[in-house]
């Protein structure tokens, strides 16, 4: 008689833990936040961290090993007389203190600016396009933009109608395989966007609002479970949208040109010039593979139902284009 | 004189653009439709400008001297993204 192997025990979720040991383990060793193709130890004396972390990353592993981690970063309160009338926090990696302080009671802002900051410095084996990123059918949808063109809230509004959520910030393209992989960073809502997620899905588990950052009202959209429990897994390039929100407009798509498809990838990534060739090459695949339209909108019901529309299109065309898969013998 | 690529340099069709990389200067440049078939012939082989010019109104039916007036319009821009290199021919070797 045999028996299946036993499930790996799993860590509890940061949401299913309680804040003394989140805590205790941001002043100890260190929490590790795995983000897929990054994980992040970090380490923090504010008060008001473990429980900001855990309502945007709630999702996530309640995490204290000492596996490896990508990212190596304190978000500590800052000493000296200052701190008795305007506390504040201070971001420190590898002995820097690169950004300005932010007020004591916003640790999360400051750590999600300079963590994904980090990243972009960091993660030069992948192909770190400014875009939102999610998956369906094992193919990736890209949406890069510019700030304020409505990229974080068709993301958000994406990942809480099905699509697993890729990344907010980066679509990280690894040339090695071939493949997208999950920076699962919460989605960044600022301003009114924040009450148009919470019109959209009252139930989405938005962390608290931020106000007076330098982009306005900030509030967090954190992963969902299925998202983290898949962070691992890559989507192919499927398609790129490139959204813009605008006031009033009826919703309409049109096909982008090759070349203007790859200017939108290339001069919108982050470290397309550190990688060179590499860059190059990769930016040239993508355009190649993934169909790329325009998106102008202003209701998001109506934008995902053209998205909708399109998808199976998607699917159909990749489908087309992967070679046959010899049938197993006999 | 002789007409060449620059060492490292890409060039790939994108629908009807094209873009062209240089590994030198690791910069992108999209190019217009005139410096994208200099590049291409010039992908073959350095060659001089009269080869290049025939071989261009072969391909396109226009005339030597509309094709030169064009290349000369071209090279600069070319050479200032460090696409092209321009050598004695005795070096050519």
């Amino acid at each position: 008689m045999t028996s299946s192997p036993p499930a790996l025990p799993r860590n509890p979720t940061l949401s299913g833990t309680a804040l003394p040991s989140i805590r205790r383990a941001l002043r100890g060793a260190g929490l590790r936040l795995d983000f897929g193709a990054a994980a992040l130890r970090l380490h923090s004396d504010s008060a008001a961290m473990a429980a900001q972390l855990q309502a945007v990353y709630g999702n996530f592993d309640f995490d204290v090993s000492a596996d490896w981690a990508d990212l190596h970063v304190e978000v500590m309160r800052q000493r000296g007389l200052r701190r008795w009338f305007a506390p504040q926090v201070v971001f420190r990696c590898d002995g820097r203190e690169p950004f300005v302080p932010f007020p004591a009671d916003s640790p999360l802002p400051l750590t999600e600016w300079g963590v994904n900051w980090l990243i972009g410095q960091r993660l030069n084996d992948l192909l770190l396009l400014h875009a939102g990123a999610v998956e369906r059918d094992g193919l990736a949808l890209l949406l890069p933009a510019v700030p304020g063109s409505g990229k974080s809230t068709l993301t958000a509004a994406l990942s809480l109608r099905g699509w697993r959520l890729l990344s907010d910030e980066f679509g990280a393209y690894d040339p090695a395989q071939g493949a997208f992989r999950a920076l699962l960073k919460p989605v960044a809502l600022k301003n009114q966007s924040i009450e148009v997620i919470r019109s959209f899905e009252p139930g989405a588990g938005l962390g608290p609002e931020f106000p007076k950052t330098r982009k306005g009202t900030v509030a967090h959209l954190g992963a969902d479970a299925r998202s983290f429990a898949r962070r691992r897994e890559g989507a192919l390039p499927g398609a790129v949208i490139l959204p813009k929100w605008s006031a009033g407009s009826s919703t309409r798509l049109e096909p982008m040109e090759p070349d203007r498809l790859f200017a939108a990838l290339a001069y919108n990534a982050f470290n397309y010039t550190t990688l060179g060739a590499v860059g190059f090459d990769a930016a040239v695949h993508l355009t190649r593979v993934c169909p790329g339209w325009t998106l102008v909108y202003s209701e998001l019901d109506d934008a995902l139902a053209a998205i909708d529309a399109l998808w199976s299109g998607v699917v159909a065309r990749h489908a087309a284009a992967r070679p046959m898969q010899p049938e197993a013998a006999a | 004189m002789l007409i060449r690529l620059a060492p490292g340099v890409q060039l790939e069709g994108l629908g009807e653009g094209w873009v062209a990389f240089s590994a030198l200067s690791g910069e992108t440049h999209q190019l217009n439709p005139e410096a994208a078939a200099v590049l291409e012939w010039l992908a073959a082989g350095p060659m001089s400008e009269a080869a290049l010019c025939t071989g261009l109104a072969a391909d396109t039916g226009l005339d030597n001297d509309t094709i030169r007036t064009t290349l000369h319009e071209v090279w600069p821009a070319l050479d200032a993204a460090g696409l092209i290199r321009m050598e004695p021919a005795d070096n050519s070797a």
